[in-house]
């Protein structure tokens, strides 16, 4: 993608959800709808349609409902009304798990977002190999986040792993890096956004190469240079696209779980067990299904709080 | 100085993402039992013996294989249903359309961490636990395939379809004549992320695979790490999961750069 | 070995011909006549594991014509997770290896059938011990195949360098080698507190030296919060203050090599297997191994629990899986399995003859062994009680504190179940 054609483009068009695609064809004039058209197009939904009602809308709904049940592995559940959600506010295990979503996502959304804007930043005022440096900041997002956290958490160890090795080179340390209550979020964090950066990154530059060049030009005539120009011109001009890529990394971060069932199985002392990992452990290893359906809804809310937020500001910012 | 400030910049940033790769490779290719720096560092003693004991001890070779069933079924069945009914979705006036469409987009709103329970014991119960279908068939159901088939459709001309009508072809040949070679950009592109997605997917083959003949590779991975196997096989199990991911990235790199830009396509 | 779900040095026996053959977990052979049975890498070389199931498959089928046995390998690693969901999707195995600890949970889900009939006549001729704990309601639900038992394991080179002549029995000798081992810089007493490690191997031990219990007698309460259990968290917490434990301790699973006691940074281990001292043997030196009885406060006990094979209530096949059964309990297979596998016999009247220089002492650890308290719930619980455990190692909870929090957990956890 040279800077030209993407250019050219505007900023990303966000997720589906975001904002509304180009509005259904109407284009055709008015006439009365032809039923052999009718029943083509319904056909070349048909398999589309079964699979969504099947295993989309069903389970959406059978979440709401399975969270008014005490449903069991063995199939037999009873009716118990709100109890699940009762249960869940005097839950300490739930308001932790809540409580470690929220702090992981404070540590990762700037970090990875931060690291995504530096790198397109970077990348957009690079002209040398500029196509290979966008490959490399992007290979990790192209596997898979249980190969972040093996390599990562060797990387952590205590005792072998390479961190530890280079902090003893400079005379510090060991570090327990994944042992330490404190420490085990943030260092799960930089392995989730290592993972992750690449994909914000790429959509920071798409915003920033969107920029007119007439804009920057000018700032620098009016005597703007480095970081005043990056502060009072750039930033200002890429706030849609950074405030959509925070939105949508936060609800990424809300959803973790592979990192940490692959790093710590939630520990030391729960410090590193969220409330994906809850729902997990509730539904697969306490078999407390409706229980667990209920901890789903309340994952979905957060989301939708999300969503919601975010549709709205982008709104009003266009 | 400053000239130079900028490269040297990327250089170190570039060096510092690739890092973890470098160190997987290198405790891979490091005699058994140098785990520890800077033993693992010293390449005149690599060798491929991790690669040949994680290979021969643990179901690696199978775990691929249900890597790939995943990924490339996925990918057919995807590609094909959801350009159908892009292309309905598109080019067909059928009652409810509208309706169908929004809220086939609307489920992009659940996470499916939040339905994982329900999808669960749905799947149990149609027997699906353990098995290939179980596995792949209820991630066909992908909105943003769809959403991106009928947005690349929608921009085709009408007169395209028209004039295949009138030589009286029938919807389907016209779907898998014209339609189908007029789409196939975005098949590809769609082809790569929905196999990229399958075969890093992690929570969903991890619970419906109860044996491990029934893993995929990424959750074998995680196994394999969970059972403590010697770091070094780890390693070489790790760099034989990335291998696919590569080998995709580095022939269409283009493809996926480009279409993240413009679609904020993701998983 | 069998006893924790971590213990597996053969993570890498997962797959063999045979299970690969089968395809589909629980799937495999449709015909009445096919005996499917899960089982888990009970003899840790991944190698001998397979061709020793392969072996029994071939043996079993030549004994008793006309039916089949599959029998397929899984890892111990979220063993109960699968087993669960595959019962509950009606896709389980005919036949499946099980623990003590988890018979209740399954009879619960009326997963179990009671198995009484396969060792018609011989019932007697097993540890009482074994029995008991696979019975329930006057029913066996599982026959016992072998028993493992643990104990404690010295390293004599740290004890000598500590000066340091007879080897801690008691945790008051325990209490009192720490610093003179401090001062050799190595620990004292491993221990591993992740929270995948398997407390039957790490704090319910010490809660029965202590002479606490971790539930009620009617099982219904959590008890592990007593004098005892407070007495048992505050000996480990003092030692891991002092640094008698392990630092690692927090994140550490019930592995040997690689870990401390492997590493021969700590001076011993209370809940070590044979195949744990074989492998201290190699790496050690034969001098270097000392072999002990279970650690000793107010009571002496250390973990141990028979295997037992189960039948699945919706078994197809009830009839072959029972001469499964039977045939795994002969007195042939419990010796074959037993020198396979390093674990010894359940039975009084077969012995399992050994070579092993440290079987002997292990066999005199045996009357010592506890399998621990049945419980629907055992797993669970410990998922409840090991971050708590963590809490108190960090200091951010007393023992007190911390067990008191995960007793409101359990105890919450106990008033669920139906």
């Amino acid at each position: 993608m040279t800077a030209g054609t993407a250019g050219e483009r505007t900023a990303p068009t966000p997720e589906p959800v975001a904002v509304p695609g180009p509005p259904l064809p109407a284009g055709r004039p008015a006439r009365p709808v032809r039923r052999r058209e009718a029943r083509v197009g319904l056909l070349f939904v048909a398999p589309m349609l079964l699979l969504f009602v099947v295993f989309r809308f069903g389970p959406t709904i059978g979440a709401a409902f399975l969270s008014l049940t005490d449903y069991r592995l063995s199939g037999d559940w009873r009716f118990i009304g709100a109890e699940n959600y009762a249960r869940l506010l005097q839950d300490d295990l739930f308001w932790s798990s809540l409580g470690v979503t929220a702090l992981y996502t404070l540590f990762f959304v700037p970090l990875t977002v931060g690291l995504s804007l530096g790198t397109a930043l970077l990348l957009h005022r690079t002209v040398w190999l500029r196509g290979f440096f966008r490959g490399v900041f992007f290979l990790p997002y192209v596997t898979s986040i249980v190969l972040a956290a093996v390599i990562w958490k060797w990387i952590y160890d205590v005792e072998d792993g390479l961190l530890n090795a280079v902090l003893g080179v400079l005379s510090l340390g060991p570090v327990d890096f994944l042992g330490d209550e404190r420490l085990v979020l943030p260092a799960i964090a930089a392995t989730s956004a290592w993972k992750g950066f690449g994909y914000s990154m790429l959509i920071l530059l798409a915003g920033l190469q969107s920029i007119p060049r007439e804009v920057t030009e000018a700032a620098v005539i009016d005597g703007a240079t480095g970081w005043r120009r990056l502060r009072w011109v750039t930033l200002p001009l890429l706030r849609p696209v950074l405030f959509f890529v925070l939105v949508i990394e936060a609800i990424g971060a809300f959803q973790v779980f592979d990192a940490m069932y692959v790093m710590t199985a939630g520990g030391p002392v729960r410090a590193s067990y969220p409330l994906v990992y809850f729902l997990y452990d509730t539904g697969f290893k306490f078999f407390d299904f409706g229980y667990a359906s209920a901890l789903g809804l309340v994952l979905f809310l957060v989301v939708l709080v999300f969503s919601l937020i975010q549709r709205r500001l982008i709104g009003r910012d266009e | 100085m400053a000239r130079l400030r900028l490269p040297v910049l990327l250089v170190l940033v570039a060096l510092v993402t690739m890092t973890p790769f470098a160190v997987m490779v290198l405790v891979a290719f490091a005699p058994p039992g140098g785990r520890t720096l800077p033993g693992a560092f010293d390449l005149t003693r690599a060798t491929w013996e991790n690669f040949s004991a994680v290979l021969s001890g643990a179901d690696v070779t199978r775990w691929a294989a249900n890597s790939l069933v995943y990924s490339l079924v996925s990918v057919v069945l995807i590609l094909l249903f959801s350009s159908m009914a892009g292309y309905a979705f598109a080019k067909k006036r059928f009652p409810g359309r509208e309706v169908l469409f929004w809220s086939f987009l609307a489920t992009l709103m659940v996470p499916f961490q939040a339905t994982l329970i329900p999808y669960f014991v749905l799947v149990s119960r149609l027997g699906g636990v353990d098995t290939y279908w179980g596995l792949i068939v209820p991630t066909l159901a992908n909105s943003q395939a769809v959403f991106l088939m009928r947005q690349f459709i929608a921009q085709l001309p009408d007169e395209l379809f028209e004039a295949a009508k009138i030589d009286g072809a029938s919807e389907w040949r016209i779907y898998t004549t014209v339609v189908l070679p007029l789409i196939t950009p975005v098949l590809a592109t769609l082809g790569v992320f929905v196999f990229l997605w399958h075969w890093n997917d992690f929570l969903w083959p991890l619970v419906i695979g109860q044996s491990s003949a029934m893993r995929t590779l990424t959750v074998g991975l995680a196994t394999l790490e969970g059972e403590n196997v010697a770091v070094n096989q780890v390693m070489a199990g790790a760099t034989i999961t990335v291998l696919p991911c590569l080998l995709v990235f580095g022939l269409l790199q283009r493809y996926l750069t480009d279409s993240i830009a413009t679609t904020g396509l993701k998983s | 070995m069998t006893t924790g779900s971590k213990r597996a040095l053969a993570p890498l026996a997962l797959l063999t011909a045979a299970s690969l053959l089968a395809g589909c977990g629980g799937d495999g052979g449709s015909e009445a006549n096919d005996v499917t049975v899960w089982m888990y890498p009970v003899i840790a070389d991944p190698k001998a594991n397979s061709a020793y199931w392969d072996q029994v498959e071939k043996d079993f089928e030549t004994a008793h014509p006309g039916t089949t046995v599959t029998i397929e390998e899984q890892p111990w690693e979220n063993r109960d997770e699968k087993l669960a969901t595959a019962f509950g999707s009606g896709k389980g195995p005919d036949v499946v290896l099980l623990n003590p600890d988890q018979v209740p949970q399954y009879l619960g889900n009326g997963a179990l059938r009671p198995v009484d009939k396969a060792v018609e006549g011989i019932k007697e001729s097993f540890l009482p011990n074994a029995l008991d704990a696979l019975t329930h309601d006057g029913k066996l639900y599982a026959v016992p195949i072998y028993h493992t038992v643990t104990t404690t394991l010295y390293n004599k080179r740290l004890l000598d360098r500590a000066g340091i002549d007879k080897p801690p029995a008691t945790w008051d000798e325990v209490k009192a080698a720490a610093p003179k081992l401090k001062r050799v810089g190595a620990a004292t007493l491993d221990y591993s507190a992740s929270n995948e490690a398997t407390l039957n191997l790490n704090f319910y031990p010490l809660l029965w030296q202590a002479g606490g219990t971790v539930f009620s007698e009617d099982g219904k309460k959590a008890a592990f919060n007593g004098p005892e259990g407070v007495a048992a968290l505050t000996f480990l917490t003092d030692l891991y203050k002092a640094g008698a434990v392990p630092r690692s301790a927090l994140t550490n699973t019930n592995i040997f090599a690689d870990h401390p006691l492997g590493k021969q940074q700590v001076a011993m281990g209370f809940s070590s297997t044979l195949a744990d001292a074989d492998l201290a043997r190699k790496t050690w030196g034969a001098g270097n191994v000392v072999v002990g009885k279970p650690l000793r406060n107010a009571e002496q006990v250390s973990f141990g629990v028979p295997g037992g094979l189960g039948v699945n209530a919706k078994a197809r096949n009830v009839a072959g899986a029972e001469k499964f059964l039977a045939f795994m309990a002969g007195p042939a297979r419990i010796q074959s399995l037993g020198k396979a596998s390093g674990f010894l016999s359940p039975r009084t009247d077969v012995t399992v003859p050994s070579d092993d220089p440290h079987a002997k002492r292990f066999q005199e650890a045996l009357p010592f062994a506890y399998p621990g308290e049945p419980s629907p719930v055992a797993r669970q619980l410990m998922a409840l009680i090991a971050p708590e455990i963590q809490a108190a190692l960090t200091g951010r909870k007393s023992p007190r504190e911390a067990l008191d929090a995960a007793a409101a957990q359990a105890d919450d956890l106990l008033a669920r179940q139906r």
